[in-house]
């Protein structure tokens, strides 16, 4: 089943087309990468499918359900999940606090009701045990205004995985990480893949998409360029034109 | 109780819930608000216009809640659709609309405003109400504040986006925040309406709005024992000092500017610091 489909979306920024009818589907447990050259439009296609974004033409179907309409908070409570490229913390709060709030998942529909539930010790445990799987455990009560970039992308990772996401969008989770740091983070990737997370990843560490990737798909330009096994896309000389130009260049 | 110093605590109660309710939109949520005098102002005249036709207290004073709960709620909805840095203007505006409207309706005598408000107790009584109405409030904002409720307010006042993508109904939470504000608001107007027993536009005007959030920021944005601290002293601060009275708004504006450069977390910052020293 195709956990994720678009259908000839298309979006541009004034006379910028970020992204263009791209057609892909993403099927249920599988890995998927997304790789091209700085502004590819690889995050504008991921704020297309959170909804964050309306695409100008093109449809989104999530879980078998066509969501171009619905709303970006109701598509994140269906089970979709984004960490940031450009990381969101909430920066009044320490990292242990921020993951604590995603917690709240299952009442962030209702305020009214949300008066009569507490985030409680539970909570708080559940929260440590989700900075520890990220590495982070130990920085748990500093305050996320302060601490590295690394920091901060690790959290959101432990933020999203509060709202016990089905499909986990991932947008550059590596960057502003060390060598180790981002093996370390690629291999949770993998293991929260096997334990039934789809999983779109967006990286430009080429070395850990093709390790870890069950696909890969390359966008160019806003289009989608090329997609397949991870070898053989990159194996292509359109793609390495494309990607490889671009990056020297 | 001398009936001076009786009116001025139920002055003093009044601001209070003000700004409780002020600091619920704009610290809680971080909603900015100008204009939460319409809110109080809609609760006193609706209430007003209730009891001068025999209509009873107890049914004025939820009405002149739920009147200002409405007008928050549609507030609220012009919120979601304005971009956060004009919600400033919009709420001002919903004032001034407010004063101009009142003003220019004879029903609600015009300029002139609602005379012989008849008093539902005694001022006594009020006070008590007009206490009660404090702890109320207060007791909410706790309440708000160990809740998932007060956890969504504060990721919608730190950062919407990753609210909205970790699935909060942002819209609905800020409209809850208005709802529940604007409506503490209006009762406070109530009981302004029947202890001062005569109301007039301009008690809630731009300027009343803007000693609102005056109090908010002195006492501490966000924090509850400051803002409360915060109300009572810009209250008692013009009663104390005659010139204070005179210069008013240079005061309040003078304190508003050296809370920002000097401790942006108000008082309650300033106690904060002093204890972890
Ligand atoms: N909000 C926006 N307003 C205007 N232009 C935008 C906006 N967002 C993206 N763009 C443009 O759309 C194109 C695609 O941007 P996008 O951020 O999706 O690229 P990307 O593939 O994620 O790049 P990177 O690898 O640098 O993150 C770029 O030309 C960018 O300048
Ligand atoms: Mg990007």
């Amino acid at each position: 089943m195709d956990l994720l489909k678009t259908t000839s979306l298309s979006r541009s920024f004034g006379g910028v087309a970020a992204v263009r009818n791209v057609t892909l589907a993403v099927k249920d447990r599988e890995l998927l990468s997304v790789i091209g050259p700085n502004g590819a439009g690889k995050t504008t296609l991921l704020k297309l499918i959170t909804g964050q974004i309306p695409p100008d033409t093109g449809r989104i179907e999530l879980f078998g359900r066509d969501v171009t309409a619905v709303p970006q908070y109701a598509r994140a409570q269906m089970g979709i999940a984004l960490t940031h490229q450009i990381v969101r913390p909430f920066r009044g709060m320490t990292l242990g606090e921020n993951v604590t709030a995603a917690m709240g998942h299952g009442h962030f529909n209702q305020p009214v009701a949300s008066l009569f539930h507490r985030p409680g010790a539970a909570d708080t445990a559940r929260a440590r045990e989700l900075l520890d799987l990220v590495g982070i455990g130990h920085a748990a009560g500093r305050s996320a205004s302060e601490v590295p970039l690394g920091y901060l992308k690790r959290m959101q990772i432990a933020r999203v995985l509060a709202t016990d996401p089905k499909l986990l969008l991932l947008d550059e989770p590596l960057a502003g990480l060390n060598y180790s740091e981002a093996g370390q983070i690629a291999d949770l990737i993998v293991r929260l893949n096997e334990g039934g997370r789809t999983v779109v990843l967006i990286e430009h560490n080429l070395g850990e998409v093709l390790r870890i990737s069950h696909r890969v798909a390359v966008l160019d330009n806003g289009a989608l360029l090329a997609e397949g096994l991870p070898a053989e896309v990159i194996a292509r000389p359109d793609v390495r034109a494309a990607y490889l130009g671009k990056e020297a260049g | 109780m001398d009936a001076y110093i009786l009116s001025l605590t139920i002055f003093v109660a009044i601001n209070v819930a003000l700004a409780l309710s002020l600091n619920l939109i704009s610290g809680f949520c971080g909603q900015i608000s100008l204009g939460h005098a319409a809110f109080y102002g809609t609760g006193a005249y609706v209430s007003a216009i209730l009891s001068v036709s025999g209509v009873p207290f107890a049914v004025s004073f939820v009405a002149g809640g739920i009147a200002a709960g409405i007008l928050g709620f549609l507030v609220g909805l012009a919120s979601l659709r304005v971009r956060e840095d004009f919600l400033a203007i919009t709420t001002m505006g919903v004032n001034f609309l407010f004063v101009g409207f009142v003003r220019k309706q004879g029903w609600l005598g015009g300029e002139i405003g609602i005379t012989a408000i008849p008093k539902p107790m005694s001022d006594a009584g009020m006070a008590t109400l007009a206490w009660i109405l404090v702890a109320a409030t207060a007791f909410l904002l706790v309440a708000i504040r160990r809740s998932w409720l007060g956890t969504g307010f504060t990721m919608i006042a730190q950062d919407e986006q990753a609210a909205t993508s970790l699935g909060l109904n942002v819209g609905r939470f800020k409209l809850a925040a208005f709802v529940m504000g604007t409506a503490a608001a209006g009762m406070a107007g109530v009981i302004y309406a029947h202890v001062a027993q005569l109301i007039v536009p301009d008690a809630f005007g731009f300027v009343v709005s803007i000693s609102i959030l005056a109090m908010v920021v002195v006492g501490g944005i966000g924090s509850i024992f400051g803002v409360i601290l915060g109300a009572v002293l810009l209250t008692l601060l013009p009663e104390l000092a005659r010139f204070a009275n005179d210069y008013k708004l240079l005061i309040f504006g003078a304190l508003m500017v050296a809370v920002m450069l000097i401790s942006p977390g108000g008082l309650a910052g300033a106690f904060q610091r002093l204890r972890a020293r």
